[in-house]
């Protein structure tokens, strides 16, 4: 009998020890979340782990080691030494940190009531602390973690929401107090290092369970639908964080979940393109990239993994750079971003990641430069920028020397089907952006059509929330001002946001909605790609997209654009219907005059008042209407002008339009030779020729010549078949 | 005469590309003109002029110049509502609201138990018209349409407030066609900020 008791009690304690203790049921602030029912959901014990990934022998007990180790700090304290930008972001950081009474006990702090603050204060001044912290062993700066560690150890939720928990407040939180945990590891008492162990542990079963597993109540599950929404990336990052910093401090009970989020990170690399780009936007690409890229970072420096290897992790700074407006200090991106007045803040300073993994000096140059043109705020001009966090943890001096300038100024991103072409790598560039790819871009759309269809026949679900019905479309800077405007993250996505073409006044399918949605029956590769592409001499390039199947009742619409640097941008048009309507070419200028309508001729004004010419030819009648239009966004609204050319009452039509932005006064002539269109543009030394002979084909490359004085300036022709989701 | 008449034929198949003919321009240079008007300080009679907030939330009175003082106190919604005059229906024969206006004071956040306050600029409102059952049709935001999206400080400035923005239906209500009142709304903000904000209204009038 008493050796039963005692098996019983030893089976009993065993089964204790392998079950977490939840936290007690506290209420939060909300009265209309049943806190004890969703913490319910959690189950007392994960099952047995299958797996997981083993923390490198040398690293057991060791701390810090989360972000960086001694080793790092030691190093990063060298380089600062003799670089200035190092010397600073380090003199900053340490100062920061210890401040006295920084960081003060809260009743409730701010980081658990919304994801803003979570991400400003949790992500970026946490951790930050946990630099400081790292760099000098200040008394102050220990005072200032601790009240914070205490913080979150006495409020009862990590995001008190109604996604309890697990939202992506909850995972930046996670990541800040696992780095502040990290760091101060060795100078904690140790009862209280234990309980921070414990509930690390407890948020990331949370985590995991309501969220990952989907079992948390009454919330819209859209993050787990597919790998890349960045949402998903917070969450895993918050995830690895926390369990990595604890990985041999909770007798194994981190196994399961580390087992089971690294098959979750691998299936994030899987499905990420090898461009690192985002189908979003470069402002939703920098708002994900470096969670995506730190979850790689812990894994490699703490498990032996390889995970940064992969090439979207070298390449990813490119959307940021070729998406830049020259001059103006902000984004030019399709997609979800203001588009206004931007300084570089943490997530910005994670891109420096990219050349630090790819060795690549040139590319450091570019985007030094780039990181450098974002570091004055207009709104508080007296204020000293500060560099932040992952200027420390990412920036590496030892690539300096490279040029800007021998870095191409055009690029194509095969994985979304755009363009970004500008004519130098100076603030008053010209720079032109064009697109015309699927929603999702192309690494998405495989991953959708390797999945199952759902009961109703529908392909699996993407989310596309913040992709724009933008095909064909295109945007143009000039003289530091948006004269083709990108957009403003719409609050209703239309095409008529856009500069592309609209039948009968409408746009593409899937316009409408605050938040995309996929098309659920159709392939939407099919909707919109790039049929050709070819790059010249002196970087002309001439590239082309079809639309036809974006729209519900055109059979084709074919954009050409010809660019040539320095001299001339010519867009070329050629759009059939299924049935006559109005045909619209679509503008969207921020201020749009009348030149000469008889000429066909246009101007955009500039704030600076310098005007930016276009002529507008087709090869039917065409109404003329400037009109003001408001780009409604989320963040500003703007009031610009809709400059919409109709052709009425025709089922098919041709436009060409020559925009001047380098002023050479060019002109243009065009006129239709059976299927060929001949178009003549003169201006100051240009006499040029070209023959464009559209397809009316979906698939086929356009055949398209340029010639001066008889000499061939570019050609496009059926072999120059634009890639596809890879230029591999 | 065979070639002759070939030529002709393939002269004619060469189209020459057209231009266009301009039907819409609102940067024409035409001036909008006023044709009627709500609301002036400077009128000699506005007693029948009725504004008020059907949310109860602005507080009005009026300035000893007469213009209209709008206090916004608090973080909740509020729809300052002016009612057209008698006979004013259809809005949509006009083509701007021109609204002469000045802010004043501050917006105040709280971190962390003090409150931090920072002056406000910027007209961050929907406009649009409302019926006699108090639905809308379609909005324009106020700070598109202010010049560079902020007030000037200190002094008052007139928006022109396209009414093509205005004129169109929302949710199937076409208010703009048969209008009781010009209203504009400012949305709930954040718990931790409160707002102590005037407005300072001279003039309202439609305009073409």
């Amino acid at each position: 009998m008493n050796k039963k008791i005692l098996f019983c009690s030893a089976a009993f304690a065993l089964v204790a020890s392998m079950t977490v203790q939840a936290a007690p049921v506290k209420k939060g602030k909300h009265k209309n979340i049943d806190y004890a029912k969703v913490l319910s959901l959690v189950p007392a014990k994960d099952p047995a782990p299958k797996d997981a990934p083993k923390l490198k022998p040398e690293l057991k007990g060791k701390h810090p080691r989360l972000l960086f180790d001694d080793a790092f700090i030691a190093n990063l304290k060298k380089q600062a030494e003799t670089d200035p930008v190092l010397k600073k972001a380090v003199a900053e950081t340490i100062k920061y940190g210890s401040r006295k009474n920084l960081m003060r006990k809260e009743d409730r702090p701010a980081v658990v009531d919304n994801d803003t603050a979570a991400l400003t204060q949790g992500f970026s001044n946490y951790i930050r602390l946990a630099f400081a912290y790292a760099l000098d062993k200040n008394p102050n700066t220990l005072e200032n973690i601790k009240p914070v560690l205490n913080n979150m150890l006495e409020t009862p939720y990590w995001a008190d929401t109604i996604e309890l928990d697990c939202n992506m407040g909850a995972a930046n939180n996670m990541v800040a107090v696992a780095a502040l945990y990290d760091v101060a590891y060795n100078d904690l008492d140790p009862e209280f290092r234990k309980k921070i162990a414990e509930r690390l542990l407890v948020q990331a079963r949370r985590m995991y369970y309501l969220g990952y597993q989907k079992l948390c109540p009454n919330v819209v599950k859209y993050w787990q639908n597919d790998p890349q929404p960045n949402h998903r990336w917070h969450r895993g990052c918050g995830q690895i964080a926390a369990l990595s910093v604890i990985a041999d401090d909770v007798d194994g009970k981190a196994d399961f979940l580390l087992g089971e989020m690294q098959r979750e990170f691998e299936f994030l690399l899987k499905h990420y393109p090898d461009d690192g780009d985002c189908h979003e936007g470069s402002g939703y690409q920098n708002f994900g990239f470096f969670y995506l890229a730190l979850t790689a970072w812990i894994f490699d420096h703490n498990f032996g993994t390889n995970y940064l290897k992969h090439p979207g992790f070298s390449n990813a700074w490119k959307q940021q750079v070729y998406y830049d407006a020259p001059g103006m200090q902000s984004n030019m991106t399709f997609g979800d971003a203001p588009n206004r007045v931007a300084v570089a803040a943490h997530l910005d300073g994670g891109f420096y990641l990219c050349s630090r993994l790819s060795r690549d000096k040139d590319a450091f140059a570019v985007f030094d430069k780039f990181f450098h043109s974002r570091t004055f705020n207009p709104r508080y001009p007296k204020a000293v920028y500060q560099y932040p966090w992952t200027i420390l943890l990412c920036y590496d001096p030892t690539l300096k020397g490279g040029s800007a300038d021998k870095f191409p100024v055009n690029h194509l991103f095969a994985d979304l089907g755009a363009v970004s072409l500008r004519d130098n790598w100076g603030d008053d560039a010209v720079a032109f952006t064009f697109k015309c790819g699927p929603y999702g871009g192309y690494k998405l759309n495989e991953f959708r059509h390797s999945m199952p269809k759902d009961k109703y026949g529908n392909y699996h679900y993407l989310n596309l929330a913040h992709d724009d019905p933008d095909a064909n479309g295109f945007a143009l800077t000039a003289f530091r001002d948006f004269i083709f405007h990108p957009g403003n993250y719409s609050v209703s996505k239309m095409t008529s946001h856009t500069s592309s073409i609209l039948f009968n006044n409408k746009g593409q399918k899937q316009e409408g909605d605050v938040y995309t949605q996929p098309a659920g029956k159709e392939d939407m590769r099919t909707f919109s790609y790039l049929t050709g592409f070819k790059q010249g001499e002196n970087n002309r390039v001439i590239v082309e997209g079809e639309a036809g199947n974006a729209y519900p009742d055109l059979k084709t619409f074919r954009r050409s654009v010809i660019w040539m640097p320095g001299e001339y941008i010519l867009l070329l048009d050629d759009v059939k219907a299924d049935k006559a309507g109005v045909i619209s070419w679509n503008g969207i200028i921020p201020k749009a005059f009348v030149d000469d309508a008889e000429a066909g001729r246009c101007y955009a004004l500039t704030k600076t008042g310098k005007k930016m010419y276009f002529t507008l030819l087709s090869n039917k009648p065409i109404k003329a209407y400037i009109d003001f239009y408001e780009l409604a966004g989320r963040w500003t609204n703007l009031l610009v002008n809709q400059c919409k050319f109709d052709a009425e009452n025709t089922d098919n039509a041709r436009f060409a339009c020559l925009l001047d932005p380098w002023e050479k006064g060019v002109k243009l002539q065009m006129k239709e030779a059976g299927n060929n269109v001949e178009l003549q543009v003169t201006g100051k030394g240009i006499n040029d020729k070209w023959v464009w002979t559209p397809t009316g084909d979906l698939n086929k490359v356009s055949t398209i010549t340029g010639t001066r004085d008889g000499k061939e300036l570019i050609k496009l022709t059926e072999k120059d078949v634009a890639p596809r989701g890879s230029t591999k | 005469m065979k070639k002759t008449v070939l030529l002709l034929l393939l002269a004619g198949l060469a189209v020459g590309a057209q231009a266009f003919t301009v039907v819409k321009n609102v940067n024409s240079g035409k001036a909008p003109e006023e044709k009627v008007v709500l609301f002036d300080k400077n009128a000699p009679d506005m007693s029948k002029f009725k504004y008020d907030d059907p949310l109860k939330v602005a507080k009005f009175s009026l300035n000893p110049d007469k213009s209209l003082k709008i206090h916004f106190t608090g973080n909740k919604a509020t729809t300052p509502t002016f009612y057209l005059p008698d006979g004013v229906a259809n809005v949509k024969n006009y083509n701007y609201v021109l609204f002469t206006v000045r802010l004043d004071g501050n917006m105040m956040r709280n971190w962390q138990g003090k409150w931090n306050k920072s002056p406000w600029d910027k007209l961050w409102m929907g406009a649009y018209f409302i019926n006699a059952q108090g639905k809308r049709g379609s909005v324009a935001n106020l700070d598109a349409v202010s010049p560079g999206g902020v007030m000037p400080k200190g002094k008052s400035a007139t928006i022109a407030i396209p009414m093509v923005l205005m004129n169109k239906p929302a949710y199937g209500v076409d208010a703009a066609a048969k209008a009781k009142a010009f209203q504009i709304r400012w949305g709930k903000t954040h718990d931790y900020m409160n707002r102590d904000i005037t407005m300072t209204i001279d003039k309202i009038s439609l305009a073409d």
